[in-house]
């Protein structure tokens, strides 16, 4: 599902539909009205991998789970945001605002139990940052996802580094994209519209290179890519969600997540996605599964309380899990988007699955836990 | 020894000490004030630079496409900031303030824009960054304004006035504190607008870490485009200062001319303090003293007034550096770049360094006569009643030593500058300085042998008795003199070279400047780039009765490495409407044949960069190197940097831009210059344009209001000078008579009345005046020349036309006299009140 309530909460505006929408591309957006997500859309890749600049927010979500030569573990987050901004200024600069690009690099040392993230802002400007089918290419600056090959010579090539930290690594899918929900549509709350479009990759066969406070690590492992896109989503009374990937070592993977409603109540539109070992998807409805919280770590940045391992129970397809974590510190606590703080991180996980035992890494995200989101556009 | 005995003793080493004050306040408060005058604008450019520690910068701008290539090219640790740096002005208060356009979400690596009350709210920042009339104001600037979060300010920019809104007030912190406060930030996009600026950038700020500085400088010096520096911002600041050099040479020189005449008054005290005390240093010397130690003891003496002088001299420093500040910062603004003056900041190292002039002043001048007492003989001692011994003036010996000083300043003046400092111009007056005070004896003994009789007819006995008196001690007398005469020559001679430079400046004007209406923004200032619009220019054009429109767009430049001004006019409107003057006296229509090829350059820039009519010189523009034959040097007074004009077809061809600096309107035969400016107000107003439009008549006279403003601290200098040499005239005089109160006293006994001696102390008062007035006069006539063809040719680079103020100088020069007889007055009184018998019992 991607992090960050950010843009979820920002909808102050509100725009008309247009959505007419085509197999594959969405219109160019005219001033005050965006599309909305609604059934009938028909992906395209490699075309709907990049942006949709119709919808007024749009993520793209590289997480994983990766080990060094030396038996190193390390997880990693890159996140591409991409916000519309309602500009009815006349104004033919190519520093012009129409969007607002945000963007999340964090990794994670499990073995000394450091956590270091960094983020950036920036415009479109010229050439700042961007998610442009033509180019096959997501950037923030010098962070970069970049799509190599088609087909089954697909791969991303994806970079991102700052100070001593540093990733350079290429990922190749060895499943299709997996459209979540109904075909992609994933409803967020009641009324139509109130929902996004959504796919992951959900096993990224990964290798390259990692650089942690200035050591350099030659590593291997299996990572995530989620995007979704949508104009209006959550409703005001859901407060936050917990979301989980699961990269099982039997060949399957799992995405869940639940909705946490202000009065403590079970949110009907929590979704999940069981994905079988040849890239078969199985929707689960709010209905079909089960997550609690089964420790807490407090915060000592935000003072928030995260349910950082979690007993998840799915009695439809006969599978049972325990998700931990070896570093509860993996909290982002952003400096320029004031109140978007969450918690992304690392985890393992040990589960049954009709009987027989198995084991597997994801990585598990909690927001709303450090108070209402606030806005994110609100540079310092 | 310094309180001396008698009241005029003290009263003397007072006067002293007040000269070498005024002497050194002078220096240092000249010094202060070069240091401010621009210290905002270095103060300012550190705020505004952050922690940026290179910057790309061009003529006219960058291509903004140019900053992806960069950002390819570069380490990825390098950080890029795209800037306009620009002004606008308050329109309710003519203030101008500082607009710095910069990506306001990526620019906090760079700079500290931090608000007031932290952060605004999302609704407000999206406005800051969408909406492209919007700011941040410094806090100073709004609190002095009551502005808040949300108040509209209405800002002259280029050539239109529109209103702003202010969305956040910046801490004083940071680029806040830039132009004392007058300072606001926009997004880099609603300041390309507001600009009229599209596609282009005035900087690129870099942070580079500093272990790659020195690669990404010359991966950049490679591949940067023709035109475009990088350099650390400091830079612009040396540019600055080399465009300052001259001017604040030319004024510290200038503030030494206190000082020289301050020490020939220290010359002065210790000579006669050397010829009062033979007695007492005879008995030393019989009591075993050296003569090093007596050498010591006058110097010290020297340096105790030295630095009495300098202590008093940096408080009097302090108190006058503020007006000084004001008419340094005023010329300063005028004629190179805006900025508001730093306050004054006095620290240790530059007190240290007044103290020091001060010091080495008095030392130096105390020399010779300290020199003199060590030659005392322990035999003196004994033989009371010693008085001066006249030093036999050696006539030949003086007249040669005179000759050989004059013939050296006249070579020195034939010298090229060092740099473009001219060095030995200001050795060449020096030397003229020298040689009249070589002459200085032979001229008094000369001019009271003639004067002898005529004394006696005009002024009866008394009258020649002063004239007697003078020609008795020719070389305590000279000095005397020639402290008057220097202080008389330095007036003259400034007065002759800035009338001389405002009467050429005055013909120059009414020939050059010939448009009937001369239209600039409203929003223009000096140093600041305001353009009029292409849509303007052709409004101006279409108004009925205007018969011809040059426009001129004036560009700040680096020509090979110093700064210029790369101009452009149309040439055919020029030969047909307007006036240049040549330097070889060929009329425009003869020089600007051959507009596609050719260049002008003014004076200065021939001058500073040895370009002479028919060499090429090479520009760098947008489009690359581009060569121009010179076609002719024309005479320009409106900056010392230098011009090169161009002409208006191929500026635009190669800089891409049609704006201007400035229009000159030319109406038709038989239309009232006045009817069409009041149209143009008219048409122009209600398209939402803001221009001064200033007629010829109004031009001229402001020409002239500028150059008077320039030269006022040169007239404040000369006043302090003069103010010094009075105070020398009556310390010498007072040395003068107590050194002859023997001869007051025998005169006394003889028989002279009261009102005699004091009529002959005046007699004596007047004839140093006539004569120091007369040396003062002829010396000052020649350092004029040194000033106008040698200093101010080399230092500036413009031709000036010699004239003779002679009303000015007349007028002083009966001024002056008055101020020697009133310095009489004093020891007038002091002589009148001596006791004979006490007198002469001393003997």
């Amino acid at each position: 599902m991607g992090a960050a309530g950010i843009a979820a909460y920002l909808t102050t505006t509100f725009a008309v539909s247009v959505a007419l929408l085509l197999a594959g591309d969405t219109p160019p957006r005219t001033r005050g009205q965006f599309c909305q997500a609604t059934p009938g859309y028909r992906f395209s890749f490699p075309r709907d991998h990049f942006e949709h600049r119709c919808f007024r927010t749009e993520w793209w979500y590289f997480t994983g789970n990766l080990t060094s030569n030396d038996g190193r573990r390390f997880g990693f987050e890159l996140t591409f945001f991409r916000q519309a901004v309602d500009n009815p200024y006349q104004n033919p600069s190519r520093w012009r605002i129409d969007d607002l690009y945000l963007a999340h690099f964090a990794v994670s040392d499990l073995q000394s139990g450091k956590f270091f993230y960094t983020e950036r802002l920036n415009r479109a400007g010229i050439e700042l940052a961007g998610a442009d089918h033509s180019r096959g290419r997501i950037w923030n600056g010098d962070w970069s996802a970049e799509i190599r090959g088609t087909g089954l010579d697909e791969s991303w090539s994806v970079d991102a580094s700052d100070g001593g930290y540093k990733i350079h690594l290429v990922m190749r899918p060895e499943k299709a994209p997996v459209l979540h929900a109904e075909s992609g549509l994933s409803r967020k709350s009641a009324g139509a519209g109130n929902a996004s479009y959504y796919y992951s990759l959900t096993r990224l066969r990964t290798s390259g290179s990692l650089v942690v406070n200035g050591t350099a690590y030659e590593v291997t492992g299996l990572s995530w890519m989620d995007h979704e896109f949508f104009t209006h989503s959550m409703a005001p009374n859901q407060s936050g969600w917990d979301w989980v990937s699961l990269q099982m070592d039997d060949g399957t993977e799992w995405m869940l997540y639940r909705f946490r409603r202000a009065d403590g109540s079970r949110d009907p539109f929590s979704s999940g996605t069981f994905v079988d070992r040849n890239g078969k998807a199985t929707h689960l409805r709010a209905s079909d599964f089960e997550m609690q919280p089964l420790e807490t770590w407090r915060s000592p940045h935000s003072g928030a309380n995260y349910p950082v391992a979690w007993r998840i129970v799915v009695p439809r397809l006969s599978f049972q899990a325990e998700i931990r974590t070896s570093l509860p510190d993996q909290e982002l606590v952003s400096a320029v988007t004031s109140g978007l703080t969450y918690w992304e991180g690392s985890i393992v996980v040990r589960a049954t699955q009709h009987g027989s035992s198995t084991s597997g890494r994801g990585y598990l995200e909690m927001t709303g836990y450090a108070g209402p989101i606030s806005p994110m556009l609100n540079p310092k | 020894m310094l309180g001396g005995r008698r009241t005029g003793d003290r009263l003397r080493t007072a006067l002293s000490i007040a000269a070498v004050a005024l002497g050194v306040g002078v220096i240092l408060a000249i010094q202060l004030a070069n240091r401010s005058s621009i210290g905002s604008f270095e103060n300012s450019l550190e705020e505004i630079s952050g922690r940026t520690n290179l910057s790309i910068t061009g003529a006219d701008g960058i291509d903004e496409l140019l900053l992806p290539r960069l950002a390819d090219m570069l380490d990825s640790a390098v950080k890029l900031s795209p800037v306009l740096d620009s002004t606008a002005v308050a329109a309710d208060t003519g203030e101008v303030i500082q607009i710095l356009g910069v990506d306001l979400v990526q620019d906090k690596a760079f700079r500290d824009l931090t608000m007031q009350g932290g952060e605004t709210g999302t609704r407000d920042s999206l406005l800051l960054l969408i909406d492209p009339q919007s700011l941040l104001l410094s806090e100073a600037f709004a609190e002095r304004h009551h502005l808040h979060d949300g108040s509209q300010i209405p800002l002259l920019v280029n050539d239109r006035q529109d209103n702003y809104t202010v969305r956040g007030i910046l801490k004083l912190q940071g680029p806040a504190k830039a132009m004392g406060g007058n300072f606001a930030v926009m997004d880099i996009a609603a300041a390309q607008l507001a600009f009229g600026r599209l596609g282009k950038l005035d900087r690129i700020d870099l942070i580079v870490p500093p272990s790659k500085l020195s690669e990404t400088e010359s991966k950049l010096s490679g591949s940067l485009p023709a035109g475009l520096r990088a350099e650390p911002p400091q830079s612009r600041v040396q540019q600055a200062n080399k465009m300052l050099r001259a001017f604040r040479w030319n004024l510290a020189a200038l503030s030494y001319v206190s000082l020289v005449v301050g020490a020939f008054l220290i010359y002065n005290t210790i000579a006669v303090s050397v010829v009062r005390r033979r007695a007492e240093i005879g008995t030393l010397r019989s009591l075993g003293s050296t003569r090093g130690q007596i050498l010591r003891l006058f110097l010290s003496e020297a340096v105790l007034l030295g630095l009495a002088g300098g202590l008093a001299g940096v408080a009097v420093g302090r108190a006058l550096a503020g007006l000084a500040l004001q008419l340094v910062s005023g010329t300063v603004n005028t004629l190179y770049v805006a900025a508001t003056p730093a306050p004054i900041h006095l620290d240790i190292g530059i007190v240290a360094e007044a103290l020091g002039v001060g010091v080495v002043a008095a030392f130096v001048s105390a020399l010779l006569p300290a020199l003199e007492a060590t030659a005392v003989e322990p035999a003196e001692a004994l033989q009371r009643g010693a008085h001066e011994r006249q030093g036999r003036l050696h006539s030949a010996r003086h007249a040669a030593a005179g000759l050989v000083a004059l013939a050296l300043a006249g070579g020195a003046a034939l010298l090229p500058p060092v740099g473009k400092f001219p060095f030995f111009g200001y050795v060449s007056a020096l030397l003229l300085i020298v040689a009249f005070s070589y002459f200085m004896p032979l001229l008094l003994l000369w001019t009271m042998r003639i004067l002898d009789r005529p004394l006696l007819y005009f002024a009866g006995i008394e009258g020649q008795t002063a004239g007697r008196g003078l020609a008795s001690s020719p070389s305590r007398i000279s000095v005397l003199t020639m402290s008057l005469a220097t202080a008389v020559a330095m007036m003259a001679s400034v007065a002759i070279m800035v009338g001389s430079f405002r009467q050429t400046v005055e013909v120059w004007a009414s020939q050059t400047l010939r448009a009937d209406l001369f239209l600039k923004p409203a929003a223009q200032r000096i140093g600041t780039a305001a353009t009029i619009s292409a849509d303007a220019i052709e409004l101006v054009r279409s108004t009925p009765g205007v018969e011809a429109v040059d426009p001129f767009r004036a560009l700040d430049v680096i020509y090979q490495g110093s700064p210029a001004v790369l101009g452009s006019g149309e040439w055919s409107t020029l030969v047909r409407h307007g006036n240049l003057l040549f330097t070889d006296g060929r009329a425009p229509i003869e020089v600007l044949k051959n507009p596609s090829h050719d260049a002008v350059v003014s004076e200065p820039m021939a001058i500073h960069h040895h370009i002479r009519k028919g060499q090429q010189i090479e520009l760098d523009t947008p489009a690359g190197k581009f060569k121009f034959n010179v076609a002719g040097v024309y005479y320009d007074y409106s900056n010392d940097r230098g011009t090169i004009v161009i002409d208006r077809a191929v500026y635009r061809r190669l800089f891409q831009d049609d704006t201007a600096s400035t229009l000159a309107v030319y109406v038709a035969p038989g239309i009232n210059a006045e009817e069409v400016r009041a149209d143009l107000f008219q048409r122009m107003g209600k398209r939402g344009y803001r221009y001064l439009i200033t007629p010829n008549a109004t031009l001229q006279r402001a020409v002239l209001r500028v150059f008077d403003r320039t030269f006022a601290i040169t007239y404040a200098l000369e006043l302090v000078a003069i103010a010094v040499a009075a105070l020398g005239i009556a310390n010498a005089f007072l040395a003068f008579i107590i050194e002859r109160r023997r001869e007051i006293g025998i005169l006394r006994v003889l028989g002279a009345t009261r009102g005699q001696l004091r009529k002959i102390v005046l007699s004596e008062a007047a004839l140093v005046g006539l004569l120091g007035n007369l040396a003062g006069w002829l010396m000052g006539v020649l350092l004029s020349l040194v000033l106008i063809f040698v200093i101010n040719k080399q230092s500036f680079g413009w031709t000036i036309q010699f004239s003779y103020p002679a009303t000015f100088l007349a007028v002083s020069g009966a001024a002056i006299l008055l101020v020697a007889v009133a310095a009489g007055l004093y020891p007038a009184r002091v002589a009148a009140r001596f006791v004979p018998a006490e007198v002469i019992s001393i003997e």
